[in-house]
C-alpha cells in the first residue's frame, strides 16, 4: 500500500514536469514554430510516450537525439529539444549521455536558450535522485515484508511445536497415571484377586471361618485400594487453588480494576485449555493497559461440558488505536485457532474479546 | 463472433449510425463554395468525420462502463486484440463513409476537381488520426455522455478555428499560427494543399496526422477499467 502511493506519487510528479518542460519547449519555439518544427517537435512527443508506454532500453533514445543533432546541424534552433533528451536520460539514469548532449546543444543553441537545456537536466537529476530513493524504500519495503512473511512462518512452525509438544505432554501424562496405578493399586488388586480366589475354594472345602477371614483381607485390600486411587487422583490434579490465586493476583496487579464472573464449573475444563485462557487473558490485558484508558474492565468465563466462552469487555476504546489486530492479538488467535476455538473482537460502545473454545468431551 | 463483428454490429446499431456514415456526408455535397478553395462540403467533412470516429468508439467506453473490460482482462482475449478488434471495426465503418463521400463528391463535382485518391487518402490519415483522438479522449472520463458533451463543445471549436467549418484565410494571421498545433488544422491545410497542387504540403500534412495519430494512440491504447 505504502510502496504504491511512493509510486504513484512519483510517476504524477515524473508527468507533470514533463508535461510542463513539453510546454515550455514549445512556447519557446513558438515564433520560429514552422511544419518542420512542429513535426520534429510532434516526433519528440511520440518518441518519449513510445517509451511511457513500452519498457524500451533507454540506450536506444540515443538514436533519436542523434537524428535530432544532425538535424540542429541544418536547423539549429530544434538543438532547443535536446533537452528533453537530456531530461530523459537523466530521469533514466544514464547521466552521461544527458551530459553529451548538453555539451552539443550548448554549442549549437542560441546563448539565450540555454537555461531551457540546464532546468531540463537539473528536474531530470532531481527526479533520477527520488527515483533512485523509492527504489530504496520499495527495496526496504519488500525486505521487511519477507522479514514478516518468514517470521509468521516461524509463528506458525513453532504452533505446531507447541501442539507437538501438548500430545507429548499427554503422552507422558498417561504413562506417569498407568506407572501410578500399576505401583500403588496393582499390589492390592492382585492380592484381592488371590484372596477372593481363595474364598471360592475354601468355601468349596467348607471352611467357612477361614473364608471369611479371606473375604475380610479381600474387603481391606479393596478400601486401601481406594484410599491409594483417591491419592494418586489428587497427586495427578492440578491444584484448583493455586491456579485461582494465580488469576486474582493477575487481575488485582493489572492497572485497571477488573470484575470477575465465572458461570460454570472451571475443573471440567482440562488443565491444556485452562492454561491457554490463562496466556490469552494476560495478552488482552495488556493490550488494554497500551491502547486503551478503561473505567471498567469486565471479565466474564462461562463453562460448560461442551464449551468454554471467555469475554473481557472494557470501554476505554481510544480512537487513534490502529483497527487491524497486532501480533500479540495475531498470535492469539492462532493458538486458539489450534486448538478448534474462535476468536473475535466486537467494537460498539466498549471493545469486547471473545474466545470460545469447544471440548472434547462434548462431542 | 469476434470481438470484431459485435464491435462492428453495436456500432451499426446505434440509431445516428446510419445518417453519419451516409446521410450527413451526402448533404454536404450541397453546401457552395466559397471560392479560391475546394468545395466548403469537403471541409466540413472534417468535422462530420471527427463525430463520427467519436461515436465508433462508443463501444470501448461501454465496456469500460459496463466494466466488460475486466472481464475480457480475466479471459484469453489480449489486450491489444481487444483494442484492435473495436479499431478495425471502427476503421472499416469510417472508411466505407470516407470512399462514398470521395465517390459522391467525384460525381457531383467533377473528375477534374481535384486528384480524388489523393483525396481519399488523405480521409483515410485523418480518420484514423480522429479514431485514436476520441479513444484518447475518452480514456479521460467515467461516462461517455460527459466525454460526449465536453468533446462536442472542444471539438466544435477545435474545427472552427483550424479552419474546417470556417475558411482558413478569413481567420487572423496569428491564430492561423497558433491552430497550427491543433490536429484537425492538418487536414484544412491538406486540402488547401491540394487545391494548390502542392505535392510536398499534401505530404507533409499526411505525415502530422499520422504521427499525430500515433500520439493519440499510444495515449489511448493504455489498458484503464
Amino acid at each position: 500500500m505504502a510502496g504504491s502511493r511512493i509510486q504513484t506519487g512519483y510517476e504524477v510528479v515524473e508527468r507533470v514536469v514533463l508535461l510542463a518542460l513539453l510546454l515550455i519547449a514549445l512556447y519557446l519555439l513558438f515564433p520560429v514554430l514552422d511544419s518542420l518544427m512542429l513535426v520534429l517537435f510532434l516526433l519528440l512527443v511520440f518518441s518519449l510516450l513510445l517509451r511511457w508506454r513500452f519498457r524500451l532500453n533507454p540506450a536506444w533514445m540515443v538514436l533519436d537525439a542523434s537524428l535530432l543533432v544532425l538535424i540542429s546541424l541544418f536547423f539549429p534552433d530544434a538543438s532547443l529539444l535536446l533537452g528533453l533528451y537530456m531530461w530523459y536520460f537523466a530521469v533514466e539514469e544514464k547521466p552521461l549521455f544527458s551530459l553529451v548532449f548538453l555539451v552539443i546543444s550548448f554549442s549549437l543553441l542560441n546563448p539565450k536558450m540555454f537555461p531551457f537545456p540546464l532546468l531540463c537536466l537539473v528536474l531530470g537529476l532531481v527526479l533520477a535522485r527520488w527515483k533512485a530513493e523509492r527504489k530504496n524504500l520499495l527495496a526496504e519495503a519488500d525486505a521487511l515484508r519477507l522479514h514478516l512473511h518468514r517470521l509468521e512462518e516461524e509463528q506458525v512452525r513453532l504452533l505446531m511445536d507447541y501442539q507437538d509438544a501438548q500430545q507429548l505432554s499427554q503422552l507422558e501424562e498417561r504413562s506417569h497415571i498407568a506407572q501410578i496405578l500399576h505401583d500403588s493399586l496393582g499390589h492390592e488388586l492382585t492380592g484381592a484377586h488371590l484372596s477372593a480366589k481363595m474364598v471360592r475354594s475354601l468355601l468349596e472345602k467348607g471352611a467357612v471361618e477361614r473364608a471369611k477371614e479371606s473375604q475380610d483381607k479381600v474387603i481391606d485390600r479393596l478400601e486401601r485400594s481406594l484410599g491409594q486411587l483417591k491419592m494418586a487422583v489428587r497427586d495427578l490434579e492440578s491444584d484448583p487453588e493455586v491456579e485461582r490465586s494465580r488469576l486474582d493476583a493477575l487481575l488485582k496487579e493489572f492497572a485497571y480494576p477488573v470484575e470477575k464472573h465465572v458461570r460454570g464449573d472451571l475443573l471440567l475444563v482440562p488443565a491444556s485449555v485452562r492454561q491457554l485462557l490463562y496466556a490469552c487473558l494476560t495478552e488482552a490485558l495488556t493490550n488494554v493497559a497500551k491502547h486503551a484508558k478503561p473505567s471498567f474492565v469486565l471479565l466474564q468465563i462461562d463453562s460448560s461440558q461442551t464449551m468454554v466462552r471467555m469475554m473481557l469487555e472494557n470501554d476505554g476504546l481510544v480512537a487513534e488505536v490502529e483497527q487491524t489486530g497486532g501480533n500479540g492479538l495475531r498470535y492469539m488467535r492462532r493458538r486458539v485457532e489450534a486448538v478448534g476455538g474462535s476468536l473475535s473482537a466486537q467494537k460498539d460502545a466498549t471493545f469486547r474479546l471473545i474466545i470460545v473454545i469447544p471440548l472434547s468431551g462434548g462431542q | 463472433m469476434t470481438i470484431f463483428l459485435l464491435s462492428l454490429r453495436s456500432n451499426l446499431q446505434q440509431k445516428i449510425s446510419l445518417l453519419l456514415l451516409v446521410g450527413f456526408p451526402l448533404l454536404l455535397l450541397f453546401i457552395p463554395s466559397t471560392g479560391g478553395s475546394l468545395p466548403m462540403g469537403m471541409s466540413l467533412y472534417g468535422l462530420l468525420n471527427l463525430y463520427s470516429a467519436f461515436l465508433m468508439t462508443r463501444p470501448v467506453m461501454e465496456d469500460r462502463m459496463r466494466k466488460t473490460v475486466v472481464r475480457i482482462a480475466a479471459s484469453p482475449v489480449s489486450h491489444a486484440v481487444y483494442l484492435c478488434s473495436h479499431l478495425g471495426a471502427a476503421m472499416v465503418l469510417l472508411a466505407l463513409q470516407v470512399t462514398l463521400f470521395v465517390v459522391a463528391c467525384a460525381f457531383r463535382f467533377g473528375l477534374g476537381l481535384t486528384n480524388y485518391m489523393l483525396l481519399w487518402l488523405l480521409y483515410l490519415a485523418y480518420s484514423v488520426m480522429v479514431l485514436s483522438l476520441s479513444l484518447a479522449w475518452n480514456t479521460m472520463f467515467r461516462s461517455y455522455t460527459t466525454s460526449f458533451a465536453l468533446f462536442s463543445g472542444v471539438g466544435s471549436i477545435m474545427c472552427l478555428v483550424s479552419g474546417l467549418s470556417f475558411p482558413l484565410h478569413l481567420l487572423p494571421l496569428r491564430v492561423q499560427r497558433l491552430v497550427r498545433i491543433l490536429p484537425t488544422y492538418w487536414l484544412a491545410h491538406a486540402l488547401a494543399a491540394l487545391y494548390e497542387q502542392n505535392g510536398a504540403g499534401i505530404l507533409l500534412a499526411a505525415v502530422v496526422l499520422l504521427v499525430f495519430a500515433g500520439i493519440f494512440l499510444l495515449l489511448g491504447s493504455k489498458r484503464r477499467f
